[in-house]
């Protein structure tokens, strides 16, 4: 039944079905294969209950805090501030591209609204720098890619609500292979401008200029210590948090940078709440496809495949690694989260991996997904707004795909790397 | 990658000239409707920290309220989202026009059953929780699952006005 599903699942979304009716369709499939209709009622309790939960409130205000930036002018600052940062050295923009996303990162926490922000500006402004178009997408794709990694993160709500972990551990987890991202492709940027001649186009570096981007940058640089010192050190929720953090964006964009409007507000509780709309409806899906693989029991008998390998760490973890990679390539990342770390969860509790080491991991390996083809959202984001040939992209970006694969496989074998920080802090 | 399900043209005229407008006005109404659910959430989130730290209680209700909120807002968010492309959906366009038509077909028809099961299941399980009551605001079971049978009505109804006003592909 479970192969059919999976056929039936790909056949849908090939054909262009809505993910969230594809999975509801996929279901209806399997319930009709089990043949006991008093089941029926359970994919209507099963929506429902994989929408209704407190720990994943947060998203949409994330999303909200993240567009509102946006409206309130915070987005400009952060960028003046990178490249006050950056700027200066040779092939100046791709750094600027790269620290920006670790900056944007640590607020809105979403990798395509980090790829449609900068990649408007920075993509031209790289190429007015000498860099080819498609490589200044593909870096600006890839980079985006430290969104979800660096805290907060909409993935790391999840994985959190699904196995019960710590969101401030998982938030604390994120930040050191965050950082390793940034760096793996800073490395690749600085080789790439020095074997393609770019030249040093922003003045010289100074402390002054710095000093003045930090001090306007500061009004968006409150939100992420909001969020993340609420968390990490208990005052609040991540829902709190999140709400709080969306509080004082509004206010500050009122207040501090004085360029949020009544549209501004307006356009970006709309897009907030379509966009939570699309997310959350996927997972409603997506739990009533947990009930059905939980029924046939697909967690044990994957397990019981996989026991053989328990003994060795990071075996276990480069198989799962490689598994969730391939069906993130295919399959939306919400939806990939969902449905595989409840199949996984037993294997890697078996295996005695550290939860965080585990949702780290599952989550970079989602999150490359985000720049693989063929449903990779960034790269078509990317291409998008930088006005690059599809097939340029997806040949452009497999060093990217590289590159942070080869991050994964470090977090992998140094597991202590993702552990340093949420240690330090007793998690 | 957002999906438009409005690409099967099956009326023309007057009628045309009805749906058109009837599936704008339903997202935009919809779409109001779901802003100010979310904005009664937040301040209700906001309203419980305060409380916490100003009266060092938080009422037992707060939680589910912004629970219950959050997922009519979603419901109701769900038609907009479908009228304005946002479901996540693949389109690969690479199969030829009659195929593509084909399978045109076979999906609206895959949506509508699904949307109208959905609708009719869960109209009959709000229906059989009237009786029991929720923990926190004491009110009736049936008041926040009957979001769903609203929510996926409200996406059908929202679909078959796009397919009456004709709707060509939004990317």
């Amino acid at each position: 039944m479970t192969l059919g599903m999976v056929i039936l699942f790909f056949l849908l979304m090939i054909c262009g079905m809505p993910l969230f009716a594809a999975l509801l369709v996929t279901a209806l499939a399997g319930f009709a294969w089990i043949g006991d209709l008093s089941l029926l009622r359970i994919m209507v309790q099963q929506f429902f209950g994989g929408m209704d939960l407190f720990s994943l409130m947060a998203i949409p205000f994330f999303i909200f805090a993240g567009t509102l930036m946006d409206q309130a002018g915070m987005t400009e600052r952060l960028l003046h501030m990178a490249r006050a940062l950056v700027g200066h050295l040779r092939g100046g923009v791709g750094y600027v591209n790269v620290v920006g996303s670790i900056i944007f990162a640590g607020i809105n926490g979403s990798a395509a609204a980090d790829t449609s922000a900068l990649g408007t500006v920075l993509i031209p402004a790289m190429e007015r720098d000498g860099y080819d178009r498609s490589y200044a997408a593909g870096l600006t794709a890839g980079s985006s890619l430290i969104g979800p990694i660096i805290p907060p993160s909409i993935f790391m709500i999840l994985y959190a609500a699904l196995t019960r972990t710590s969101v401030g551990g998982l938030f604390l987890a994120g930040v050191v292979p965050g950082l390793i991202l940034g760096l793996a492709f800073m490395a690749m940027n600085y080789f790439h401008a020095r074997s393609c001649g770019i030249s040093v186009a922003g003045g010289a570096f100074s402390f002054s200029g710095l000093a003045t981007a930090v001090g306007r940058g500061m009004s968006a640089l409150v939100a992420p210590f909001i969020i993340i010192g609420g968390i990490v050190f208990g005052v609040m929720t991540p829902t709190e948090s999140g709400a709080v953090a969306a509080a004082y964006v509004a206010v500050a964009g009122v207040l501090w940078t004085r360029e949020l409007t009544l549209a501004g507000f307006w356009s970006a509780v709309f897009r907030t709440v379509r966009l939570t709309s699309s997310i959350f409806l996927i997972m409603g899906a997506a739990a009533v496809i947990g009930w059905l693989m939980a029924w046939e029991q697909v967690p044990q008998e994957f397990a019981a495949r996989v026991m053989p390998f328990v003994g060795n760490k990071i075996l276990v973890l480069a198989l799962l690694s490689l598994v969730t990679f391939f069906v993130g390539m295919f399959m939306e990342e919400v939806a990939t989260l969902v449905l595989l770390t409840p199949v996984f969860l037993p294997i890697a509790k078996a295996a005695q991996i550290d939860p965080l080491v585990f949702g780290i991991v599952m989550i970079l390996n989602i999150t490359i997904a985000l720049i693989t083809p063929p449903m990779g959202a960034c790269v078509y984001i990317a291409a998008a707004v930088g006005n690059v040939p599809l097939t340029a992209m997806f040949r452009r970006i497999w060093p990217f795909v590289a590159c942070a694969m080869g991050v994964v496989m470090l977090m992998i074998i140094f597991p202590g790397l993702i552990l340093l920080i949420p240690r330090a802090f007793g998690f | 990658m957002t999906g438009d399900m409005g690409d099967v043209s099956l009326f023309s005229g007057r009628f045309r000239n009805i749906c058109a407008p009837a599936a704008k006005g339903l997202a935009k109404g919809s779409l109001w409707l779901a802003g100010v659910l979310f904005l009664v959430m937040t301040g209700d989130i906001l309203a419980g920290v305060g409380s916490r730290y100003i009266f060092k209680a938080v009422p037992v209700w707060t939680e589910e309220l912004a629970r219950y909120t959050l997922v009519w807002m979603v419901m109701i968010a769900a038609n907009p989202a479908l009228y304005f492309s946002d479901h996540m959906a693949i389109d690969l366009d690479i199969f030829p026009g009659r195929t593509a038509r084909g399978i045109a077909l076979v999906r609206g028809v895959l949506f509508v059953g699904i949307l109208g099961f959905m609708t009719w299941q869960g109209s009959l399980y709000a229906t059989k929780m009237v009786p029991f009551k929720t923990m926190g605001l004491g009110i009736s079971k049936a008041i926040p699952l009957a979001a769903v049978p609203a929510g996926l009505g409200l996406v059908l109804v929202q679909y078959l006005l796009m397919l009456g006003a004709g709707r060509g592909r939004r990317s």
